[in-house]
C-alpha cells in the first residue's frame, strides 16, 4: 500500500469533481470577455461589462429590490429564528416538538409546495402580490435555517454561564443581552448570511408570490435566460461569481455553522 | 427554568410559522377537496373531482418520470460525492476544499442553470466550435432531454450531497479501516464493511438534502427540459398558472408533499436504525 | 534467522526528511512475550505499523516465519493487530466485530458460531456477545479487540499499547490476564508500551527504543540490571547517575572519580580504561540509609541531610543531599520498626555494597 497508490482513486474523484463544478464556470468567464455576441472567440472586449453596468437599468432596479427584501427577510428571521430557538432550547413547553416540527417544515417541503401555498393563500386573504408577499415568503422559508444555526450554537455552550450569570444576580433581561447575545454572535452572523444569500438566490418560491413591479433579480436573470445565451448574463454571472468568492472569504469563519445546516 | 418569560421568546416564531406556514398548507389542502371555479379559483363545494381526475395514466407517467430523474440524479450525485469527501476530510487542508466546494454552492442558482445553456444550448459553446470545425451543419441537440435535466440537477445539487457526507466522514475514525485491513479485508472490502456503514447517516442525509429539491423540481426541467423531461413541479405550475385548475394543482401538490414526507420518513428511519443486532444469517 | 517468528533486517524508515526509524535489526523467537518500550516518538509504534503493513518501509526488509512479507498489503500478513484504541466497528455487535475476519474469508456461518463463541470465552466476554461496542466498558472493549486479533489465528500478535486508555488497577489485572492468555496460545506476542513496569513484568525479552535506534535487546532483569547506556538507565527503573573518570582497573573492579561523590569502588562488566569518561549508576533501592554511622559497612560511606520524603505507601523516597550531590535512597517500611523513620533536615549516613554501583556508559577513553 504505497501513498501514492492508496489517495489515487479519491484523487482523481476529487478533481472531476472540481472540474465539473469549476470549468462551466470558467467558461462563462472567459467568454464574458468576447466580444462577439455568439459564443465564438472573436477577440477581448469590455463590451458586455459596459452593457451591463451602464445600459442595464432594468437588472439594476430588479438587483435594488432583491437587496431590499434580502435585507429585510434575513433581519425579521433571524430575529424571529434566534428568539425561538433560544426560548424553545432553555425552557421546557408541552408543545416543544409541536413548534419544533413546524419551525423545520419549510426545509423539507419541496419549493414548489411553499410556492404554491403562499400563492393560493395570499389570494384567499386578499393580500396584493409584490414586495411585501415575497418578503414574507422569504422570511418564512429562511426562519428554520436561522432556527438551525442557533440551535446548533447553543448546544455547543455550557448551560452553567448562565446560572452563573443568574447568580452574580443577573436579571433576565441583562442575562439574555449580556450573555446570551454575545456568546450567540457568530451564529447570529451566520443566520444573517446565510438568510441574505438564501433571500437572493430564491427563485422558484419568488416566482409564484411576486407581482407586476415587483421583479427581483433571479426572476429578471429567468426570464433573460430563457431565451438562451446572451453575452449580458455571462458578464452578470461573473459578477455574481466574484462577489460569492468575495463574500466567502470574508465569511469563511462562519462556514462551521452554515455547513451544519 | 421560569415558563412565563420563555413564552416571550417563543411566541412571535409560533405566531409566524402559524399563521404564515400552517395556515397556507392547510389552505392548499383543503382546496384540493373543492370543486373548480368557473373562472379559475375554488367554489365552496365538497368533491373528490380533482383526484379523480390524477388518477390517470398521464400523471402516473409523470410521477414515475419524476422519480426516476430525481433517483438517477441521486444516486449519481451520492457516487461522486463519496470519495470526493472522503478525501477532503482526510486532506490536511480541509478548509481550502471546503471553500472550493462552497464557491459552486453559494453561486447563483440560476447562473449555475445557465452555464449549461452557455455550453450546451442551440447556440452554445459546444455546437458553435462544431459548427465552425464543419462537423455539423445543424446545432446537435445537446439541451431540452432527459439527460441535460439530470446532468443539471447534479450540478445544481451536487455540493449538498458533499457537505453533509463531509462533515460525518470528517468525525470517522479512520484507524478502522486499518484495523479491517489487518483482519485481511481488502481495500474495497475495508470501504463498504466499515465506512460505509459507519457513515450511513451521512449517505441518508446526503440522499436527503439531494432528492427532495430534485423531486419537487421545477427551474431546472423548465429550463433545460423537454416534455419528456416534465416533473410534477412542472404540471403544478402549469395547472395553477395556465390551466387554472387550482383544485387540481393543489391536489397534485399534495400528492407531491406525501411522496416527499414519505421519502423522508424512510430515510430518517434508515438513517437512524442502529445497526443489526442479530449475528447469524 | 532460521526459526525466527519476526526477523527484522536493516529497516530504516522516514516521513518526508525525518528519520524514524534507522537501521533495525532484531530477531523474535517463535512463541516470546516481546515487548517494545521507549518513550513516545521513540518509533515503537512506527516500527509495530511497519510489521503489520500500515507503513511502507523505507529500506530494509521484514520475514515472518522466514517468509519475505515486505511488500504483502496487511491483509495477507499472517499477523494481527489490537489497536491503542481498540478500533472496534461501532456498527457492529460484539460478535460480529470478531467475527469480521472469518467473514472475510468466508467460512461457514456454523464454524463462526463456534469459533466466535470460543474466542469470546477464551476472554471472559460469553455474556456479552450481541452488545455494542459502546454498551461495553473499556475493560471489555480491549478483550473485544484481542479476540477479534486473535480469531484469525495469526503467526503473531502486534499490540499497541492496549492498557494506556485504562485506569491504574483494570490495567494491572489484564496484564496478568494477558500473560495468561500468552501462555494459553502460545503464538508470538509483540507488545508495545511506554511504560515500563507493564513491560519489565510480563516480557520474555524486551527491547529499548529511543530516537528511532534499538538501544538494548534484553530479558528484564538484564537491562534493569547491566542497562547498556544511561539512557536506559535512567528510563527502566529509578536511579541515581554520576560521570567521573576511570582511576583504577582489575578486572571488573574499578575505582571511579566523581566529581559529586569522589572515589568510589564500580562493578564494571564493560572493558574499559583507566582515565576514560564514564557515567556510573547506582539503583535507589541499593543504597542504604542510617541514624548512625554504620560500623561494617564494606563501601564507602557518606554524611548527608535529608531533603524532601515522599510517601508512597510501602515505601519511601528520600532524597539526602549528599556532598555536592542529591542521592535518591528508596526506603522500605518495617512494620513495628521506629529505625525507618526519618524526618526532614535531619543529618543521616549513607552507604552501599561496592557491587551495586555499576558502570553504565563509556563516554570517551
Amino acid at each position: 500500500m504505497s501513498p501514492q497508490k492508496r489517495g489515487l482513486f479519491t484523487w482523481t474523484m476529487v478533481l472531476v469533481t472540481l472540474a465539473f463544478f469549476y470549468l462551466p464556470l470558467l467558461l462563462l468567464t472567459f467568454f464574458s470577455f468576447n466580444h462577439s455576441k455568439s459564443m465564438v472567440w472573436e477577440g477581448a472586449s469590455f463590451r458586455w461589462y459596459a452593457a451591463l453596468f451602464l445600459h442595464s437599468p432594468d437588472l439594476w432596479a430588479s438587483f435594488g429590490k432583491s437587496i431590499m427584501i434580502a435585507l429585510s427577510a434575513s433581519l425579521v428571521a433571524t430575529l424571529i429564528g434566534s428568539l425561538g430557538a433560544i426560548g424553545l432550547y432553555w425552557y421546557a413547553f408541552k408543545s416543544k416538538r409541536v413548534i419544533t416540527v413546524l419551525t423545520l417544515l419549510p426545509l423539507l417541503l419541496p419549493e414548489i409546495i411553499m410556492g404554491v401555498s403562499f400563492l393560493i393563500f395570499f389570494s384567499k386573504i386578499g393580500l396584493p402580490l409584490g414586495l411585501f408577499s415575497i418578503f414574507i415568503a422569504h422570511t418564512t422559508f429562511c426562519i428554520p435555517y436561522v432556527f438551525l444555526i442557533m440551535t446548533a450554537r447553543l448546544d455547543e455552550f455550557d448551560y452553567s454561564v448562565i446560572e452563573a450569570a443568574y447568580d452574580l444576580g443577573a436579571q433576565e433581561w441583562v442575562v439574555l443581552t449580556n450573555v446570551i447575545l454575545p456568546i450567540c454572535r457568530p451564529a447570529i452572523m451566520a443566520s444573517l448570511l446565510m438568510s441574505a444569500t438564501l433571500s437572493l438566490e430564491d427563485f422558484v418560491i419568488t416566482f409564484f408570490v411576486a407581482g407586476p413591479g415587483s421583479t427581483t433579480l433571479p426572476l429578471y436573470i429567468y426570464s433573460m435566460i430563457r431565451f438562451g445565451v446572451s453575452p449580458v448574463i455571462n458578464a452578470l454571472s461573473v459578477v455574481l461569481i466574484v462577489g460569492t468568492a468575495i463574500i466567502a472569504v470574508l465569511t469563511s469563519r462562519l462556514f462551521k455553522y452554515v455547513i451544519q445546516k | 427554568m421560569k415558563s412565563r418569560s420563555g413564552y416571550a421568546y417563543i411566541a412571535p416564531l409560533s405566531l409566524w410559522m402559524g399563521l404564515l406556514l400552517l395556515a397556507p398548507i392547510g389552505i392548499i389542502l383543503s382546496y384540493s377537496f373543492l370543486k373548480r371555479g368557473l373562472y379559475g379559483g375554488v367554489s365552496n363545494q365538497i368533491t373528490l373531482e380533482a383526484y379523480q381526475q390524477l388518477w390517470s395514466p398521464l400523471y402516473a407517467k409523470v410521477f414515475l418520470n419524476t422519480l426516476l430523474l430525481s433517483g438517477i440524479a441521486t444516486v449519481i450525485m451520492i457516487l461522486m460525492a463519496i470519495p470526493t469527501a472522503y478525501f477532503m476530510a482526510r486532506s490536511k487542508r480541509k478548509t481550502l476544499w471546503l471553500f472550493l466546494i462552497i464557491i459552486p454552492f453559494w453561486t447563483n442558482f440560476l447562473i449555475r442553470i445557465y452555464a449549461w445553456i452557455a455550453i450546451l444550448g442551440n447556440n452554445g459553446i459546444v455546437n458553435q466550435c462544431l459548427l465552425r470545425v464543419g462537423w455539423i451543419d445543424q446545432p446537435l441537440r445537446l439541451l431540452y432531454n432527459p439527460l441535460s435535466v439530470i446532468l443539471v440537477l447534479v450540478y445544481t445539487y451536487l455540493p449538498f450531497a458533499i457537505l453533509p457526507l463531509f462533515s460525518t466522514i470528517e468525525k470517522f475514525d479512520f484507524s478502522l479501516l486499518e484495523a479491517a485491513r489487518d483482519l485481511g479485508a481488502t481495500r474495497f472490502q475495508a470501504f463498504y464493511k466499515v465506512l460505509i456503514p459507519a457513515i450511513k447517516s451521512g449517505i441518508f442525509s446526503a440522499l436527503l438534502f439531494c432528492f427532495i429539491p430534485a423531486f419537487g423540481q421545477y427551474a431546472v426541467p423548465a429550463l433545460v427540459g423537454d416534455s419528456r423531461s416534465y416533473m410534477m413541479g412542472n404540471i403544478i405550475a402549469r395547472e395553477l398558472t395556465i390551466t387554472r385548475n387550482w383544485p387540481l394543482s393543489a391536489a397534485i401538490s399534495t400528492l407531491l408533499t406525501l411522496a416527499t414526507l414519505f421519502a423522508l420518513m424512510v430515510f430518517v428511519i434508515q438513517g437512524s436504525r442502529p445497526a443489526r443486532v442479530k449475528p447469524i444469517e | 534467522m532460521k526459526g525466527c517468528s519476526v526477523t527484522i533486517k536493516g529497516v530504516n524508515k522516514s516521513f518526508g526528511s525525518t528519520p524514524i526509524l534507522k537501521n533495525i535489526d532484531l530477531e523474535i523467537k517463535k512463541g516470546e512475550f516481546f515487548s517494545m518500550l521507549g518513550p513516545s516518538g521513540c518509533g515503537k509504534t512506527t516500527l509495530l505499523r511497519c510489521i503489520a503493513g500500515f507503513e511502507p518501509l523505507s529500506q530494509g526488509a521484514i520475514f515472518l516465519n522466514d517468509r519475505d512479507v515486505t511488500t504483502l498489503p496487511p491483509n495477507e500478513r499472517p499477523v494481527n493487530t489490537v489497536f491503542q484504541n481498540y478500533a472496534l466497528f461501532p456498527h457492529l455487535s460484539v460478535f460480529d466485530n470478531v467475527a469480521f475476519s472469518l467473514r472475510i474469508k468466508k467460512i461457514k456461518t456454523s464454524l463462526i458460531e463456534d469459533k466466535v463463541r470460543h474466542y469470546l470465552e477464551l476472554v471472559k466476554l460469553s455474556d456479552h456477545l450481541y452488545k455494542m461496542p459502546n454498551q461495553l466498558s473499556g475493560g471489555q472493549r480491549q478483550r473485544v479487540a484481542i479476540a477479534r486479533a486473535l480469531i484469525n489465528e495469526p503467526e503473531v500478535l502486534l499490540l499497541d499499547e492496549p492498557l494506556s486508555a485504562l485506569d491504574a488497577k483494570l490495567r494491572h489485572q489484564l496484564l496478568v490476564d494477558l500473560d495468561a492468555l500468552h501462555d494459553e496460545v502460545g503464538i508470538t506476542f509483540i507488545y508495545v508500551t511506554h511504560d515500563q513496569q507493564e513491560a519489565l513484568g510480563v516480557s520474555d525479552r524486551i527491547a529499548v527504543m529511543n530516537q528511532g535506534e534499538i538501544l538494548q535487546v534484553g530479558t528484564a532483569f538484564e537491562i534493569y540490571d547491566k542497562p547498556v547506556n544511561a539512557f536506559v538507565a535512567e528510563f527502566i527503573g529509578e536511579t541515581n547517575l554520576f560521570n567521573g573518570l576511570v582511576e583504577s582497573v582489575s578486572g571488573t573492579n574499578l575505582m571511579v572519580n566523581t566529581k559529586q561523590l569522589g572515589i568510589i569502588p564500580v562493578n564494571g562488566a564493560i572493558p574499559v580504561r583507566t582515565s576514560s569518561q564514564v557515567t556510573v549508576s547506582l539503583r535507589p533501592e541499593k543504597v542504604k540509609l542510617f541514624h548512625q554511622r554504620p560500623v561494617d559497612s564494606k563501601g564507602p560511606v557518606y554524611e548527608g541531610i535529608v531533603e524532601e520524603i515522599v510517601y508512597a505507601g510501602y515505601q519511601s523516597r528520600i532524597y539526602v543531599q549528599v556532598e555536592g550531590a542529591i542521592i535518591k535512597v528508596q526506603q522500605p517500611h518495617i512494620v513495628g520498626a521506629g529505625s525507618d523513620h526519618f524526618s526532614w533536615k535531619e543529618p543521616v549516613y549513607i552507604t552501599w555494597d561496592p557491587t551495586s554501583c555499576c558502570l553504565v556508559e563509556v563516554i570517551s577513553t
